[in-house]
């Protein structure tokens, strides 16, 4: 049910923001273009996907109000990291960080973990300044930094929704051993991204 | 339903005045091919009487050159030219420009019949009044023009729209606004196609005459709702809509200006020209409900005034259009 | 934490829209070509979203206060870039378009119509939510909107430099 609620803003969001662009399709083009290549980025790199996913997996294991508060965190503070790399802020070890926040983050749920809330959001918020900073500066040239942002946000959204959905079967026993297992292997690959971003 | 959208038919009301003054019938530009560099040219514009026309002329591709000179006629409420031009090697590649379009408020259809059957339609609207042509248009390119002409009709014809809100003011109940729209909807299709396909004409200025009064008919009946009386229309709207939605009909056939077109694209034109309207018309009416209920969820208590706003403007709006239309068409064509 | 979000929304849309601001034609007149520009520029739709989300999550009073002051405020601050053209800061999007596409009162008229007919549609749906994971699934739409907001900011000033 509460997954649903995501969704549904979100769906919310992306038709009223598209809901007369086909009237005057030939003037938005660079827009469009830039809110589907907002939309495909966080998508194209798995080291992101499994890393946001884990978020949404870790919120489902820890029930309400982190269910919610995380994928609220992760997106916020992604976006000032998106905006320090913008202002031309540069961030060392950015791939290690990535690297890093997969691989921590696949440990806490395959632990299962249970910090304090806001030491939760804090580990969930370091991380995402390192995937907004990756990932905010990646504008193809001529498209429109505002409707890229706007996808890349949905995007970065959905995916915790994914993996608050995929949580959902935490209500199981099964289930709830399952996502430890994804939890275990999100950590592993984020190993493997480790020795690639040092070697 | 009675305490809607006081603020949306002001701002209706605001751009009446322009939206009546839109010349809804769009030109028309045929273009057949006659021999290997030839083609017979009809050009039709809009015409009020027999003397005044839309001051649009069309602008053939470079290197036409005329092998007989245009002739003019004025026919039941347009102009008519007719001439032959020769290009070498053919039309595609050419830009046809229509000047005077850019500031005017009309389209421009433009129709091409290749002598080995292909065909090319464009829709040329006041902000690109020019194209370019490449040959053949797709299929799919010439039904989105009638769509599109057919949605751009409705959202233009104000008083189409009016007609409708008076409506949706008078009915009581959802399964009564269901019947209601559908009555409407069947009975200027019905119209629609007849007129497009040739069967019946009705001409233009008692018929625009007939759709004000429609509007103006509605006005006395929206009081009677706010009296809490009753009426042959209030027990019965969606007799009403399908008798007025007749006439509509008619009133949509002269958007879609089927003397023109090619006897193979009339029920294409015709169905995809009706759905844009349909599309149009259901667009408005779910954009009104959900605004009623937004207001309702908002716990807007609206002025007297504001609740007799929508009322008063199809009224007044009605019989405006009913005085100014009637006098146009008593003054007769000079 | 809502506040500070608000104020980093508005922050943004504050600073001065870029040049390349477009110019919505839909060749339906310039009412339409304002309901269109609303409708398709999101540096001015989604800053009136968030708004309405914002106002909507308050209750209906909050609903209607934003319902009328937050068009006829558009249109004023328009009316107002109309005679200057000032860079005030507001509606300094739909100032851009307006000189640019000549249709004057009418096209402002037209924006302020589909103002006041989106922050209508939001406000009420958040008003009418009741479920306590709806209204928060609304409060997340807000911090979204906040992230773009501040990645936006983060466009303008590299744009500037």
């Amino acid at each position: 049910m509460r997954s649903r609620s995501f969704a549904q803003a979100a769906l919310a969001l992306i038709v009223l923001s598209l809901a007369a662009t086909p009237a005057c399709a030939h003037v938005e083009r660079g827009q469009a273009a830039g809110f589907l290549a907002g939309l495909h980025h966080p998508i194209s790199g798995l080291d992101h996907v499994l890393a946001m996913v884990s978020v949404g997996l870790w919120g489902a294991q820890l029930g309400p109000p982190a269910v919610w508060l995380l994928p609220v965190t992760f997106p916020m503070v992604m976006a000032i990291g998106g905006f320090i790399g913008l202002i031309g802020v540069p961030l060392p070890g950015v791939e290690v960080g990535i690297a890093l926040s997969a691989i921590l983050l696949g440990f806490v749920v395959a632990r299962e973990a249970r910090p304090p809330l806001g030491l939760a959001a804090a580990l969930v918020g370091i991380f995402a300044i390192f995937h907004g900073h990756a990932h905010g500066t990646e504008l193809p040239p001529g498209q429109s930094g505002l409707t890229y942002s706007i996808g890349f946000v949905i995007a970065t959204g959905l995916l915790h929704v994914t993996g608050i959905t995929i949580g959902l079967v935490h209500r199981w026993r099964a289930g709830r051993i399952a996502i430890r297992v994804a939890g275990g292997l999100v950590a592993a690959s984020g190993l493997v991204f480790l020795w690639r971003a040092v070697a | 339903m009675k305490r809607a959208l006081p603020l949306l038919v002001a701002a209706l009301a605001a751009f009446a005045p322009r939206a009546s003054a839109h010349e809804v019938r769009p030109a028309y530009l045929e273009l057949r091919q006659t021999g290997e560099d030839t083609f017979d040219v009809l050009w039709k514009v809009p015409a009020s009487g027999d003397d005044l026309r839309l001051g649009l002329y069309v602008g053939l591709p470079d290197g036409c050159t005329k092998l007989t000179e245009p002739r003019g006629v004025f026919v039941a409420g347009s102009y008519a030219e007719r001439w032959r031009v020769k290009r070498l090697g053919g039309l595609s590649g050419g830009t046809i420009h229509i000047a005077g379009l850019a500031g005017s408020q009309t389209d421009v259809l433009i129709h091409i019949h290749y002598s080995d059957g292909r065909s090319e339609t464009h829709l040329l609207r006041p902000d690109t009044p020019w194209v370019k042509l490449s040959g053949a248009s797709s299929m799919g390119g010439r039904a989105l023009a009638y769509l599109r002409l057919g949605i751009e009709h409705i959202l233009l014809g104000v008083d189409h729209l009016l007609f409708v809100l008076g409506l949706l003011l008078i009915v009581g109940n959802r399964w009564m606004l269901i019947k209601t729209i559908t009555a409407f909807t069947l009975a200027h299709s019905l119209t629609l196609a007849i007129a497009t396909l040739g069967y019946a004409h009705a001409p233009l200025a008692p018929l625009n005459a007939a759709i004000a009064l429609s509007i103006l008919f509605l006005g006395p009946e929206i009081v009677r709702v706010w009296r809490g009386e009753t009426s042959f229309t209030i027990r019965h709207p969606w007799i009403v809509a399908f008798a007025f939605g007749l006439l509509h009909g008619f009133g949509f056939a002269s958007g879609l200006n089927s003397m023109g077109l090619p006897k193979a694209e009339i029920p294409l034109a015709l169905f995809l020209f009706n759905v844009g309207v349909e599309i149009g018309q259901l667009g408005f009416v779910l954009m009104i409900l959900r605004l009623e209920r937004s207001f309702r969820l908002l716990e807007i208590r609206w002025p007297r005034f504001a609740l007799a706003l929508p009322g008063y403007t199809v009224g007044v709006l009605g019989a405006y259009w009913t005085i100014q239309r009637a006098a146009m068409m008593l003054a007769g064509p000079r | 934490m809502r506040r500070a979000a608000l104020a980093v929304v508005l922050a943004t849309f504050l600073l001065p829209a870029r040049a390349d601001a477009q110019l919505v034609t839909t060749g339906l007149g310039p009412v339409y070509d304002g309901i269109g520009h609303l409708l398709t520029t999101p540096e001015d739709l989604v800053p009136a979203l968030a708004l309405a989300l914002y106002a909507g999550l308050r209750g209906p009073r909050a609903g209607r206060r934003a319902l009328f002051l937050l068009p006829p405020a558009w249109f004023l601050g328009g009316l107002v870039g109309l005679r200057s053209p000032m860079t005030i800061a507001f509606p300094l999007a739909a100032i851009s378009f307006l000189a640019g596409a000549d249709s004057g009162v009418r096209g402002l008229i037209g924006i302020a119509v589909a103002l006041f007919v989106v922050v209508a549609l939001a406000a009420a749906l958040v008003v009418a939510l009741e479920r306590p994971w709806k209204r928060i699934a609304a409060r997340v739409a807000g911090s979204w909107i906040a992230a773009v907001g501040l990645l936006l900011l983060g466009w303008r000033l590299r744009g500037a430099r």
